[in-house]
């Protein structure tokens, strides 16, 4: 095997292990599939970055499930309980709607190449038909698999206001009225 | 190309995306219904649905899912885990609506991975009969095992029709030979193609019926008593009498060669019924498909090439353009339509049978309606070549009977040791995926309703062609683009073409199943 599909087939190996690290920040509980993150009755979980009086004071890091956004507070559920946080100091946030695919085409790809390896290796000549399609297979898969990386991800304030990402709370109409935090539980 | 690489990281414009909507009542311009929303009420409770029907003359949405109170706590399901209504509809009052949340995704992955999948090429396990005859490769779906009484047989096909996931829908087929041993009944699911089969359940459906009696369902997946049933007395087709064939579900089958000017010539076969009874009655039909349709959806596959896996991911995208070119081609194949006579003469249609399959034949019922009468003509219209009847009957409808569902109580490999747990098929969110040669065990615990039942399979999901190598060498997009864009033109042409390999499908067919040896 030649030195460059090595490392092709090395980097779709990596991006099966980059899933990980990303739902190992993420409550397994918040991570469902693309399909059935529009029918949780859950929001969605949501990372934010705070600064009180910048620059004298250090960052923060919040995370928990986004209750609801108001014009100018936002609502988590923390593992620590309810949380109410200013708008005004929150500089960054990254929502997670779903679990990330990144993982899903390489695997595929994998599985899908197996036929093809054994081939090659049972044949007197694999030829040119396994480099044709298996070389197109897995870099397909591996640029599905980066972009799938990075594409479950809402980012304030690089791409979406905290409106868009009010869409994705538990209560994206506003804190209901009589509601008791106390009685509210992660997933 | 790791420039290349680095470019596309930070570009996720093709990446799989939660489009997220909210729209406050009235949510449509008109009365409609829409699937899978999220209505979130204002005092916080919500609903989870999987249809909500609004009616803009009302105050009042209707729905059927999960309720939940502002803590998330479950209030009421009208649905089971399988989408099924169980309890009557919720009935939502607009004005407590705070927002309607409707959810699209885009660029799913789903297509994507079909599109990978499609590609796989398999470069062994094709037997000889594949090699010499590429377009008879054993293929199109799940098959079902059970004992007849006497053997293990083949029972029934799972979701013919159902190639992409797009396709995907519920396949109910009779297990007409069926003979259950004591409260326990038990299936074989085997994957003998060149496929991935993606299996979300299979359920039995268990009917009780009177002494004498069997149950049958419509089209519509309705099941009837079924009782006085008896043969034709007499059959016509333009080959001559064909009454023998259908007299009983014993694989003799009428069938016809295809027509070699035009593949979707029409032909009638005609058959009287006598003595017929009093009250409402059905014609039951046991049928299956030739090969004509797998020959045409590989030859299809072959044309495209290289290129088929990216019409497959377009067509699960949503792309509704290649997937009106691809059911053109099944619309132009056309379904068995079923006419009876009436006083008067004429033909009047009652029904038509779609069901795809060339497997397993399946029994279908027609309703038909009193003519007084004690005699009934009935024509069966069809593509010539397309159908392989083996029984037809004409019965008195009973009642329509409701199925108990059983699921299965144990799933077990039958041929892989080593492999791991295996989804029970209870959760359609984690369905069986099997490879080919994959056999499974079914085991179902029926409840005791006496001796006289009927058994049918209840079966959701769908399955994804393996390319072979022998079709990549007929990658021809010119004639793709004539298959697809001009079908009754190709079809019109292809008939040389499927009369050389048309007497040696049926055989090819069945000895290239691929079985893993042990």
């Amino acid at each position: 095997m030649s030195k460059r599909i090595n490392r092709i087939i090395q980097l779709t190996v990596c991006l099966i292990f980059l899933t990980e690290c990303q739902s190992s920040m993420v409550p397994r509980a918040y991570m469902p599939g693309p399909s059935m993150a529009g029918k949780s009755p859950a929001g969605s979980w949501i990372v934010m970055t705070l600064q009180q009086d910048p620059p004298l004071s250090p960052t923060a890091e919040i995370s928990g499930e986004l209750i609801a956004i108001e014009h100018d507070t936002v609502y988590l559920l923390t593992d620590a309980g309810f949380v109410k946080i200013r708008r005004s100091n929150i500089s960054a946030a990254i929502l997670y709607p779903f679990r990330p695919q990144s993982a899903t085409a390489p695997i595929i790809a994998g599985l899908s190449l197996l036929p093809n390896m054994i081939g090659a290796i049972a044949m007197p000549d694999p030829g040119v038909a396994v480099l044709l399609l298996g070389i197109p297979l897995v870099v397909t898969a591996t640029i599905m698999g980066l972009n799938e990386h990075f594409g479950n991800r809402l980012r304030y304030p690089l791409k979406y206001n905290l409106n868009d990402l009010g869409k994705f709370a538990r209560f994206p109409q506003g804190l209901p009225p009589g509601l008791d935090p106390t009685k509210l539980r992660l997933k | 190309m790791l420039t290349l690489l680095v470019v596309l990281m930070f570009n996720t414009s093709c990446a799989t995306t939660l489009i997220r909507e909210l729209r406050r009542p009235p949510v449509t311009p008109s009365d409609s219904s829409i699937n899978d929303v999220k209505v979130h009420m204002k005092d916080g409770s919500l609903y989870v649905l999987d249809i909500l029907d609004m009616d803009n003359n009302s105050d009042t949405a209707y729905g059927f899912g999960i309720y939940y109170d502002k803590y998330r706590d479950v209030i009421i399901a009208n649905t089971d885990p399988s989408g099924q209504w169980t309890d009557k509809r919720f009935s939502i009052a607009l004005p407590d609506i705070a927002l309607v949340e409707v959810n699209q995704i885009k660029n799913k992955m789903t297509g994507k991975i079909t599109g990978i999948s499609l590609v796989s090429v398999a470069t062994i396990g094709i037997t000889a009969y594949c090699l010499t005859n590429p377009k008879a490769c054993f293929g199109s779906c799940p098959t079902f095992y059970s004992w007849d009484g006497t053997d293990t047989t083949l029972m029934a096909e799972g979701f013919s029709s159902s190639i992409l996931r797009k396709y995907e829908a519920d396949d109910i087929d009779m297990l007409y030979h069926a003979r259950p041993t004591g409260n326990t009944f038990s299936l074989r699911l085997t994957n003998e193609a060149l496929e991935t089969h993606v299996i979300r359940y299979a359920n039995i459906m268990l009917l009780p019926r009177g002494e004498g009696e069997r149950v049958f369902a419509t089209e519509e997946g309705k099941f009837f008593e079924t009782s006085d049933i008896h043969p034709p007395v007499s059959c016509k087709a333009p080959e001559g009498d064909c009454l023998e064939q259908l007299r009983s579900m014993d694989k003799k089958e009428r069938y016809s060669r295809s027509d070699p000017h035009n593949l979707i010539t029409k032909e009638s076969v005609e058959l009287t019924f006598t003595d017929v009874p009093e009250g409402e009655t059905g014609l039951i039909l046991g049928c299956r498909q030739t090969f004509m349709t797998t020959y045409l959806f590989y030859q299809g596959l072959a044309y495209l090439g290289r290129s088929a896996g990216y019409f497959a991911a377009r067509i699960e995208s949503g792309d509704r353009l290649p997937q009106r070119k691809f059911d053109r081609i099944k619309d132009l194949l056309g379904p068995i339509e079923v006419f009876f006579q009436d006083s008067g003469g004429r033909w009047i249609r009652a029904g038509e049978i779609p069901e795809s399959g060339p497997i397993a034949s399946d029994l279908h019922l027609i309703r038909l309606p009193e003519t007084g009468s004690e005699e009934v003509k009935i024509k069966l219209r069809m593509t010539k070549g397309l159908w392989r009847i083996d029984y037809a009957a004409l019965g008195r409808l009973g009642r329509e009977i409701n199925p108990i569902i059983v699921e299965p109580s144990e799933v077990q490999v039958k041929n892989n040791p080593d492999a791991g747990a295996v989804p029970l098929l209870e959760d359609q969110q984690t369905p069986l995926i099997t490879l080919p040669g994959d056999v499974y065990e079914l085991t179902y615990r029926l409840p005791d309703v006496g001796d006289n039942y009927d058994l049918f399979l209840k079966s959701r999901g769908y399955y994804l062609e393996w390319m072979r190598e022998t079709w990549l060498e007929e990658e021809n997009h010119f004639k793709a683009a004539v298959f697809f864009g001009f079908p009754g033109l190709y079809l019109r042409h292809a008939g040389n073409d499927f009369k050389k390999v048309e007497n040696d499908l049926e055989e090819s067919f069945w000895n290239s199943r691929y079985v893993k040896k042990n």
